[in-house]
């Protein structure tokens, strides 16, 4: 029944979301990225997207979460993170409130509402979205890389071309390379950076102005990182 | 005043809240607004309100700070204020409406619209200002009995603190009429139907013309 779903989720929705998150943080690129500070936001974002789902519940209205959904999402990406952040911690909060709360069919359904919101209506920013699958496989092929940095990297460029913010993705491929630096052996942004690059040049069915926004945000990292 | 022009005043009332130059955004109303013929109502809307949506989308977007925007937001009350005292006076209607932000709710710059709205239309208003506890509510509305309750929503996640307070007045007033607003409703079309809004509207000045409908009164 719903009402001992919503029940549940106003008793415990804090404690779960914070499970989500600390499944997240588990890898380093958290606690380096964004330190203490950055925790103490998740957490409060964790119990927004909870309070945001109940209120969903108790209307009977996914809407709720889709506009939820796009209204973080540039909050979000203009400070630091990208689309990919957002998704993982709605699937991550789906999924702990599968293991303790059971099937939650309608918590599932309304928080893959509010992943699905997180695709762009139109412009650059989705048909980078869409193509995200093939053009991560193509980095990883090319370097060395974890899933994750990969993915990161694509969803933020989609993000700079979604917000038209060079800046964004030149901020995280800063970051990026002192990150890969100190996590693996041989890698580095600049490779990531270049294997990005030939990914989309290799793609057939990305416009010019794909083209042109992914050409300007890998110039401005690779000025930011050989700096 | 023309489209054209107000865009122009809006953006330079804005750039002014955003130095948080007081005494500039403030003059740009009354010189270059008030005296150049545009209406109090107008202003409020199309310049103040208007202005403050572009505020939330600026902070949205990290172009400004919080602190940035309290600046323009606190500019944008005394801008209500002085805009309050300069306006027409008009008949009292002998209605009481108590205006306030539902438990939780710190976003009271809706509600404040609304209550200037309201006051200025004829009615006597009783504000209460931001995140009011249910109980404080229930016991100021069996003091000073309105005619109709009005509650703000902006954040999704006070929707539940409007849903107690709707449902408290309910219960021990069931006759008074209650009007559920805000920002919150604009995420769910099929909120303000749920909670059974005693009048619905997208704007204080449209809430006007919607209490107004209400008593079977002319503008």
């Amino acid at each position: 029944m719903n009402a001992d779903l919503i029940a549940a989720l106003r008793a415990r929705g804090a404690e779960l979301s914070k499970r989500a998150i600390a499944e997240m943080y588990r890898r380093p690129f958290w606690r380096e990225r964004f330190g203490d500070r950055g925790r103490r936001h998740s957490d409060d974002d964790g119990r927004h997207h909870v309070s945001y789902l109940v209120e969903a519940l108790e209307a009977k209205d996914p809407e709720i979460m889709r506009r939820y959904s796009r209204w973080l999402q540039p909050v979000l990406t203009t400070r630091g993170m990208c689309t990919r952040h957002l998704d993982e911690n709605f699937e991550l909060l789906g999924r702990v409130i599968r293991e303790d709360l059971g099937p939650a069919d309608d918590a599932l359904e309304y928080l893959q509402a509010a992943r699905e919101a997180l695709i762009y209506p139109d412009g650059l920013g989705r048909e980078l979205q869409l193509v995200a699958g093939v053009l991560v496989k193509d980095v990883a092929l090319a370097v060395h890389v974890t899933p994750e940095d990969a993915d990161d990297l694509i969803s933020y460029l989609a993000d700079a071309a979604a917000l038209v913010r060079v800046d964004l993705f030149a901020a995280h491929a800063q970051f990026l390379d002192g990150y890969v630096r100190r996590h693996t052996a041989h890698g580095n942004a600049v490779g990531m950076l270049a294997a990005a690059g030939a990914a989309v040049k290799k793609h057939p069915g990305l416009s010019q102005g794909v083209r042109g926004s992914v050409e300007r945000c890998l110039a401005s990292a690779l000025s930011q990182v050989a700096a | 005043m023309q489209p054209p022009e107000l865009a122009t005043l809006r953006s330079r009332y804005l750039a002014a809240q955003l130095s948080g130059e007081r005494r500039e955004a403030l003059r740009l109303l009354i010189d270059d607004g008030v005296k150049q013929g545009a209406g109090i109502d107008v202003l409020r809307r199309d310049v103040i309100a208007a202005a403050q949506r572009e505020i939330g989308t600026l902070w949205q977007e990290n172009r400004i700070s919080v602190a940035d925007e309290h600046t323009a937001t606190a500019i944008a009350h005394l801008a209500l204020a002085h805009l309050y005292q300069h306006a027409p006076q008009t008949r009292r209607r002998g209605k009481r409406v108590m205006v306030a932000c539902v438990e939780g709710e710190q976003h009271d710059f809706p509600a404040r619209l609304v209550t200037d709205a309201l006051d200025l239309a004829g009615y006597d208003v009783h504000y209460l200002g931001a995140n009011v506890p249910t109980d404080h509510l229930i016991k100021t509305m069996w003091s000073r009995p309105p005619d109709l309750l009005a509650l703000s929503v902006t954040m999704s996640f006070n929707v539940a603190s409007a849903r107690a307070a709707r449902d408290r007045v309910r219960a021990e007033m069931p006759n008074l009429k209650v009007a559920l607003g805000g920002g919150a409703f604009t995420f769910s079309a099929e909120l303000q139907a749920q909670l059974k809004s005693s009048l619905t509207a997208p704007d204080s000045e449209s809430f006007v013309t919607a209490t107004h409908q209400l008593w079977g009164k002319a503008a």
